[in-house]
C-alpha cells in the first residue's frame, strides 16, 4: 500500500453521532410502531394442551394475538436449517410459534401485539397456556446418558456425529513412546451484546412493499428469508440493519421467530409493528454457547512431541440445530491449532438438550478448541517435567512449512490451509512481552505476600475471513462525495472509517469525502453476513478491488480529457494529474461528471456533461460499447479459502488462599492479523475479546437447574465483567500478510477471546497445583478443588513441593 | 374489565428546556425520554438497574432512568446525552471533555452503553476539582458501575484520564 | 375457520325455539345489538356495535334462516360488514331436550372473515366470538327463567316507540326495527361496556344470536 491512511489508526467517523446520542438503533426507530410481546414457554419442555385468551381480551389497547395455528404456507414449517451438513442427520428446528411442543424454556407460544409494550405485556401475563410437562435433559452428559430424548424420534439426542481425521490413529497412539489421557470440561456463555435483538416492519399497502429493520448481522438473508417465509418477492422487501449495539455471534442467526412474525403482523394488521427483546428474552430465547465434555488421547515422545492426538468431544446444541453443526466444525478443525500433529482424529456428537440454542459466540467453537489442545500441551509438558513453553515450541509448525496442509475440511467447506503465520515468533514475543523466564521469581514474591501466583499461555490459530463472497460498490458523484456501500452488517466494528480509510487510499480521496454504508439491501443487495473475523477481510478487499475499477475507469476518462496516458496519471486528494505536470489536472467531481453523458442540465457541474458543451468524437457513440455510464464500480472478493490469523496470550495470576479470589495480575497479548487497516481499531478488538475470554474464564455461566430452568437470566445473577473485574492488557503485534488476498489482511474480530480459558486454566493450576479441568471456575470451585484431597495434584506441584520451592 | 391506566402530567426541565408530557403513572423515566419525548439517545440495556446505560442525571446526580418512574421527576431537571454538549452560541456544539475523550481514546465500539458511561462520568468529572490529581479510586468510581460488552474497558478507562487532563488544562 | 359451542337453556326445545327466533329477544340479547329490522320472512338486517381492540367498530350485517325443522334445528346464514372488516358465517343450531325441561343447544359456525379484521389472529376472533355467544345465550336463557329486565324500564326517547313493539310482544312484521340494548346510549345500563365486547365480524348475528361475529378467519 503506498497510501497513507491504509494502518493509520485514524478516528472513528461513526463516534460523532454515537458521542452525542445519535445513533439510531433498532428501539429508537418507528415511535408510532404497535409493539409485540411474546408469551413463552416456562417449561424446559412440554406439550402444550391449551391456549387460553379469554382474559387478554380485556385488556384496553389489545390489537391482535398470534398463535402457530395463524401461520400457513411456509410459516407453517420449521424455521430453516440455515447450513446443512451431510453429518448433521437429525437435524431439528423450532417453529416461528411452539407447534404444539416446547423444548426450552422462552420458547415463543404467542405473539401479542397491543398499543404499547405495556399493553402488549399485560396482555401476555393474562394468555394462560396449559401444559403436560416432559421429562428434561439438561447438560452434554444428561444428553449423552439419553435417559429421556428432548426429541421424541432422535432417542440418543445426537443431532449430528461430525468426524474428521488425517491418518489412522489407533496404530499411532499404539505405537507412540507415551500417551495420556484425560477428559475436561467447558460451560456454557453467550454472546450477550448491550442491545437484544428487535425487530420493526413496515408495511406499504399500496406498493405492496415491506420495509424491516433488524438487529442483524446478516441483513441480506434476513430479507430473502422474509420473503420465502411470508411469500412475498424479493424486490418488495428490504431488510436494513441500524446501528446495532453489539452482536458477538447471536444476530448472525436468523431468521429468528421475531424477524418472521413482526413482519407478518404488520402486513396483517397494515400498521407498523416493532418487537425490542427485553434482556431476559435475550438470555431464553436467543443463543448461548461453548457447552463440551472433550475426551483426550495424545500419544507423544520423551521431548514432548506430538505423535498422535485423538478427541472424542460432546457438544451441546440446545434444544434445535438453525446454524448446522458449524460450531462443532470449527471446535473440530481449529483445535490442532499452531502445530504439527502427525495424526489426528477428532469426533465431534452434537447432542440435543432442552435449553436454549447454541449458535457461535465470538470464537464460534475455537476457545473450546484451543483449551483441549493447550491444556494437552500442558499436560505434556507437566508429565516430562519441560516448561511449558518448550513443549508448544517443539510441536509449532515452523516458518518454512507454509502454506501448512492440516488435511481437514474447514467450516467453509474448504481446506485448512495456514496460509501464512509466524508461530516460533509468536511464542518468542509473547515469553517476552509476560516475562515468561520470570514466572519463578515472581511466585516466590508472592508466596512471601502470603498469595498463590501461577503463570499459563496459550497458542490458537483462527481461520478467519470464510466465504463465499462479499461486495462492495464505490461510486463518485458530480460533488466529489464518494459513497461506498457493501452488503455485510457493522454492530461496533468501525466498518465506515476503516472501509472508507481502504477507500481513501485505494483512489486517493480525502477521507471525508467518503460515506459508507453497511448492511442495506437497498444499497447493496449482495451479500453473507459479518461473522467469522470477516467484515476486513472480505468486504474491506471487496471495496478495495471496487475502488480499484473506479480509479481505473476515472483514468481512462481523464486520460482522454487531459491527453495524456493513463499510466502517467497519479490521484491525490481528489484530483488527477498528470505526474510532474504542474496545472495539468483535473479533480475526479469533474470526471464523476463528464462519465454520464447528459442531455439535460439540472446544475451547474451537469453542463459540462451535455451533448453541446464541448467537442465530442462524433465517431463514437456517447457510451462506449461495454462502458456504463456513470464514474463507480462494483466488485466482488471471494476467496479461495479462509485465511489464518494467529495468535498467543499468558495471564498470571495471583489467588489470595483466604478467598481463593483470582486476580489476574498481568495478561498479556501477541497478536497477528497480517496487513492491519486501522490499529487503533484492532487493538479495540483485542480488548474487548480479551475481556470476554476473562469472562468465560472466571465468571460467565449459564445455570441451569435440571429442570431446564436458567437461574441466572439476569445481569444480576450473570456475571458479565464489569472495569473491575477485567486486566490492563499488554498487547504485542506480528504482521505476516495474507498472500491470500489483495490486501494481505486477517480477520481481528474473535481473536482476543479465543485462548482465554486455556491461558488462566493453565494460570490457575500452576498457581494451586491441582488439576483444572472444568472451566470457568469460581472462587468457591477453587476452594472446593483445593480442599478435596481427591483432587489430582500436578507433577509439577509435586516436583515443586519435593524441593521446597513451593510451601 | 379494562386496565385503564391512570395518567398525570409530568412538568420537567430536560436539558435545559422545560418540557410537559402525560404519561401513564407506570411509565418508566427510561421510556418518558425516549418514546414520549423523542431523546433516544438514552438507551435501555436490562431494564433491571445493572448495566448503566440508561443512566441520565437528575439534578445533576446520576440516576438509572429504567429504575424511577416518570413521574418521580416532576418539577426536577433531567439531562440526557443529548444535553452533554453545550451550545457555542454560534450555531454550534461544544462537546463535553469526556465526549471528545471517549472519541479519542477509542472507547466505544458499538455505543449502545456509550450514553450510560459518558453521562455517569461527566457527572464525577464535573463536580471534582479539576486541578487535583486524578486517582484511580475516582476513575473506578466513574467507570466501575456500568457494563459494556465492546470495549474491555481499557479505553474508557484512558478515556476518563483523558478527559480529566483536559479538564485541568482548560482550568 | 369452523367454530362450535353448546348451551344448556331452561325450557323445553318449543320454548326455546319461540325465544330464539323472535326478533324482540334477538334484538335485546344479541351482544352489542343496535337495531334489528325484519325484511323479509326468517330475514333480518342488524346492526351491532362490538368488538376489541382492532376489532371494534359497528357492523351492519343480514341474517337469513332457511332448513326450519322446529323445533330441532335450523341454519343461519349471516354476513355483515364494518370498517375493521367483514365476515361471512353459516351456523347450524340444533336443539335437543336435555332432561329437566331444559334444552341443549349446540351450534356449528364455519366463517369466513375478510379486511383488517382477519388478520388479528384465530385466538382472538374466536375468543371474541365465544365470549360472544356465552354473553347471547345467558341472555336467551334469562329470558326464558324471566329474570330479564325488561329493556323498556329506561328507554331512551328516540328508542321509546321501538322497545315499546318489543315489550308488547306483537307479531313481528316485515320493516320492523327493534332496538337492542346497544342502542341505549352508554351509561343507561351498567353492562354497556361488557356488550362492546363482541364479536368480530359483527355480522353475524345469529340467530341465535350465536351470532356473530365468528370469524374465523383464514380458511386453511
Amino acid at each position: 500500500m503506498t497510501t497513507k491512511l491504509f494502518g493509520e489508526p485514524v478516528r472513528r467517523r461513526e463516534d460523532a453521532r454515537l458521542i452525542v446520542g445519535k445513533g439510531r438503533y433498532l428501539d429508537d426507530i418507528g415511535h408510532n410502531a404497535l409493539a409485540a410481546a411474546f408469551v413463552r414457554s416456562p417449561h424446559a419442555h412440554a406439550r402444550i394442551t391449551g391456549i387460553d385468551v379469554d382474559g387478554a381480551l380485556d385488556v384496553e389497547g389489545l390489537v391482535a394475538i398470534y398463535t402457530y395455528e395463524d401461520l400457513t404456507g411456509p410459516m407453517a414449517e420449521p424455521l430453516p436449517v440455515l447450513i446443512p451438513h451431510p453429518q448433521l442427520t437429525a437435524p431439528r428446528t423450532g417453529y416461528p410459534l411452539a407447534n404444539g411442543e416446547v423444548n426450552h424454556v422462552g420458547e415463543p407460544i404467542v405473539m401479542v401485539v397491543a398499543t404499547d409494550r405495556y399493553i402488549a405485556e399485560d396482555a401476555a401475563e393474562r394468555i394462560l397456556v396449559s401444559y403436560e410437562e416432559l421429562p428434561v435433559i439438561v447438560g452434554v452428559d444428561a444428553a449423552r446418558a439419553a435417559a429421556h430424548a428432548v426429541h421424541e424420534e432422535i432417542p440418543d439426542n445426537v443431532a449430528a456425529r461430525h468426524h474428521q481425521q488425517t491418518g489412522d490413529v489407533d496404530p499411532a497412539l499404539a505405537a507412540s513412546p507415551r500417551t495420556l489421557s484425560f477428559t475436561q470440561y467447558i460451560e456454557r456463555s453467550a454472546c450477550t451484546p448491550m442491545e437484544g435483538k428487535g425487530v420493526h416492519a413496515k408495511w406499504d399497502a399500496d406498493d405492496r412493499s415491506l420495509r424491516v429493520y433488524s438487529s442483524t448481522q446478516a441483513s441480506t438473508s434476513v430479507r430473502a428469508a422474509i420473503a420465502a417465509k411470508l411469500g412475498l418477492s424479493l424486490e418488495k422487501v428490504e431488510v436494513i440493519a441500524p446501528d446495532v449495539g453489539g452482536g458477538f455471534g447471536v444476530k448472525i442467526v436468523h431468521p429468528w421467530p421475531e424477524e418472521l412474525l413482526v413482519p407478518l403482523a404488520a402486513i396483517a394488521l397494515g400498521q407498523e409493528v416493532k418487537w425490542s427483546e427485553d434482556r431476559r428474552e435475550h438470555f431464553t430465547s436467543s443463543a448461548h454457547e461453548r457447552q463440551q465434555r472433550q475426551e483426550i488421547t495424545v500419544g507423544y515422545d520423551d521431548d514432548g512431541r506430538i505423535t498422535a492426538l485423538d478427541v472424542h468431544i460432546w457438544h451441546d446444541n440446545g434444544a434445535y440445530t438453525p446454524y448446522g453443526i458449524i460450531v462443532p466444525i470449527v471446535t473440530a478443525t481449529q483445535l490442532v491449532g499452531p502445530y504439527v500433529i502427525p495424526v489426528y482424529r477428532v469426533v465431534v456428537e452434537s447432542v440435543y438438550t432442552n435449553t436454549v440454542i447454541v449458535t457461535p459466540y465470538r470464537g464460534a467453537g475455537r476457545p473450546q478448541g484451543c483449551y483441549a489442545m493447550e491444556r494437552t500441551m500442558d499436560r505434556i509438558a507437566d508429565a516430562l517435567d519441560l516448561d511449558r513453553a518448550v513443549v508448544r515450541e517443539r510441536n509449532l509448525i515452523q516458518a518454512d512449512q507454509f502454506p501448512y496442509d492440516h488435511h481437514l475440511t474447514f467450516q467453509d467447506g474448504r481446506p485448512v490451509i495456514y496460509d501464512s503465520g509466524d508461530y516460533p515468533g509468536l511464542l518468542a514475543k509473547l515469553r517476552a512481552l509476560v516475562g515468561w523466564s520470570e514466572a519463578d521469581a515472581l511466585r516466590n514474591d508472592a508466596a512471601a505476600r502470603g498469595k498463590l501466583l501461577g503463570i499459563g499461555m496459550a497458542m490458537y490459530v483462527e481461520g478467519t475471513g470464510p466465504g463465499p463472497y462479499e461486495g462492495g460498490h464505490v461510486q463518485v458523484l458530480g460533488s466529489g462525495k464518494v459513497l461506498v456501500a457493501t452488503g455485510l452488517t457493522s454492530q461496533g466494528q468501525g466498518h465506515e472509517t476503516s472501509f472508507a480509510q481502504i477507500v481513501a487510499s485505494e483512489l486517493g480521496v480525502p477521507i471525508e469525502d467518503v460515506e459508507v454504508t453497511t448492511g442495506d439491501t437497498r444499497r447493496f443487495p449482495y451479500a453473507v453476513g459479518t461473522f467469522a473475523s470477516r467484515a476486513a477481510v472480505m468486504s474491506g478487499n471487496a471495496i478495495a478491488l471496487a475502488a480499484r475499477g473506479v480509479r481505473e475507469k476515472a483514468l481512462r476518462i481523464a486520460a482522454d480529457v487531459l491527453e495524456a496516458s493513463p499510466d502517467d496519471l497519479e490521484i491525490d486528494e481528489g484530483v488527477v494529474q498528470v505526474r510532474g505536470v504542474p496545472g495539468s489536472s483535473i479533480p475526479l467531481r469533474t470526471i464523476a461528471v463528464l462519465s454520464n453523458p447528459l442531455r439535460y442540465a439540472f446544475d451547474e457541474a451537469a453542463k459540462q456533461a451535455t451533448q453541446f458543451a464541448g467537442p465530442g468524437d462524433d465517431s463514437k457513440p456517447p457510451v462506449s460499447p461495454g462502458d456504463a455510464p456513470g464514474l463507480e464500480h462494483r466488485d466482488y472478493y471471494s476467496p479461495i479459502r479462509s485465511t489464518f490469523a494467529s495468535g498467543a496470550h499468558a495471564a498470571i495470576v495471583e489467588i489470595d488462599p483466604a478467598t481463593w479470589e483470582i486476580d489476574i495480575v498481568k495478561y498479556a497479548v501477541v497478536h497477528d492479523c497480517g496487513n492491519v487497516v486501522n490499529p487503533m481499531i484492532v487493538e479495540g478488538q483485542v480488548h474487548g475479546g480479551v475481556a470476554q475470554g476473562v469472562a468465560g474464564a472466571l465468571y460467565e455461566r449459564m445455570a441451569y437447574d435440571r429442570d431446564g430452568q436458567l437461574q441466572n437470566a439476569s445481569f444480576m445473577d450473570f456475571l458479565m465483567p464489569y472495569a473491575s473485574e477485567v486486566p490492563d492488557i499488554d498487547i504485542d503485534h506480528q504482521s505476516t500478510p495474507s498472500p491470500l488476498n489483495p490486501l494481505g489482511i486477517k480477520g481481528a474480530g474473535e481473536a482476543g477471546v479465543i485462548p482465554g480459558t486455556a491461558a488462566i486454566a493453565s494460570a490457575i493450576e500452576d498457581a494451586v497445583g491441582r488439576r483444572i479441568a472444568a472451566m470457568p471456575i469460581s472462587p468457591t470451585e477453587l476452594y472446593d478443588l483445593v480442599r478435596n484431597d481427591d483432587s489430582e495434584l500436578t507433577e509439577a506441584y509435586t516436583r515443586r513441593s519435593g524441593t521446597g520451592a513451593m510451601a | 374489565m379494562t386496565t385503564v391506566d391512570t395518567e398525570r402530567t409530568v412538568t420537567v426541565t430536560v436539558n435545559g428546556v422545560p418540557r410537559e408530557t402525560t404519561v401513564p403513572v407506570r411509565r418508566l423515566l427510561s421510556d418518558a425520554l425516549r418514546h414520549d419525548l423523542g431523546l433516544t439517545g438514552t438507551h435501555v440495556g436490562c431494564e433491571h438497574g445493572v448495566c448503566g446505560s440508561c443512566t441520565v442525571l437528575v439534578d445533576g446526580d446520576p440516576v438509572r432512568s429504567c429504575l424511577m418512574l416518570a413521574v418521580q421527576v416532576e418539577g426536577r431537571s433531567v439531562t440526557t446525552v443529548e444535553g452533554l454538549a453545550r451550545d457555542d452560541h454560534r450555531g454550534g456544539q461544544v462537546l463535553h471533555p469526556v465526549q471528545e475523550a471517549f472519541r479519542e481514546c477509542h472507547a466505544l465500539q458499538c455505543g449502545f452503553c456509550t450514553p450510560g458511561f459518558l453521562m455517569t462520568i461527566a457527572a464525577g468529572l464535573d463536580k471534582r476539582d479539576p486541578a487535583a490529581e486524578l486517582t484511580e479510586e475516582e476513575v473506578d468510581d466513574m467507570v466501575g458501575g456500568n457494563l459494556c460488552r465492546c470495549t474491555g474497558y481499557a479505553n474508557i478507562t484512558k478515556a476518563v484520564h483523558s478527559a480529566a487532563a483536559a479538564m485541568r488544562d482548560a482550568r | 375457520m369452523n367454530l362450535d359451542g353448546s348451551a344448556v337453556l331452561s325450557g323445553s326445545p318449543d320454548e326455546v325455539w319461540a325465544v330464539i327466533t323472535d326478533p324482540a329477544v334477538l334484538a335485546r340479547t344479541i351482544p352489542g345489538c343496535e337495531t334489528l329490522e325484519q325484511t323479509g320472512d326468517d330475514e333480518y338486517r342488524m346492526n351491532v356495535s362490538v368488538g376489541v381492540g382492532a376489532i371494534r367498530g359497528t357492523y351492519a350485517g343480514e341474517v337469513k334462516l332457511t332448513d326450519r325443522q322446529r323445533p330441532r334445528s335450523y341454519v343461519m346464514h349471516a354476513s355483515g360488514a364494518g370498517a375493521p372488516g367483514n365476515a361471512r358465517a353459516t351456523v347450524t343450531i340444533n336443539l335437543e331436550p336435555a332432561g329437566d325441561g331444559t334444552t341443549n343447544l349446540t351450534y356449528s359456525a364455519d366463517a369466513v372473515i375478510g379486511g383488517p379484521v382477519a388478520g388479528v389472529g384465530q385466538r382472538m376472533i374466536t375468543g371474541v366470538a365465544k365470549r360472544m355467544a356465552g354473553q347471547f345465550f345467558t341472555a336467551i336463557d334469562d329470558e326464558l327463567t324471566g329474570a330479564v329486565v325488561p329493556i323498556a324500564a329506561a328507554p331512551p326517547a328516540a328508542a321509546a316507540s321501538d322497545a315499546s313493539l318489543v315489550v308488547g310482544g306483537a307479531p313481528v312484521a316485515a320493516g320492523r326495527t327493534f332496538t337492542g340494548k346497544a342502542g341505549v346510549p352508554a351509561g343507561t345500563s351498567s353492562d354497556v361496556q361488557t356488550l362492546l365486547l363482541g364479536a368480530v365480524g359483527g355480522a353475524v348475528l345469529t340467530l341465535l344470536g350465536v351470532l356473530v361475529g365468528y370469524r374465523l378467519a383464514r380458511r386453511r
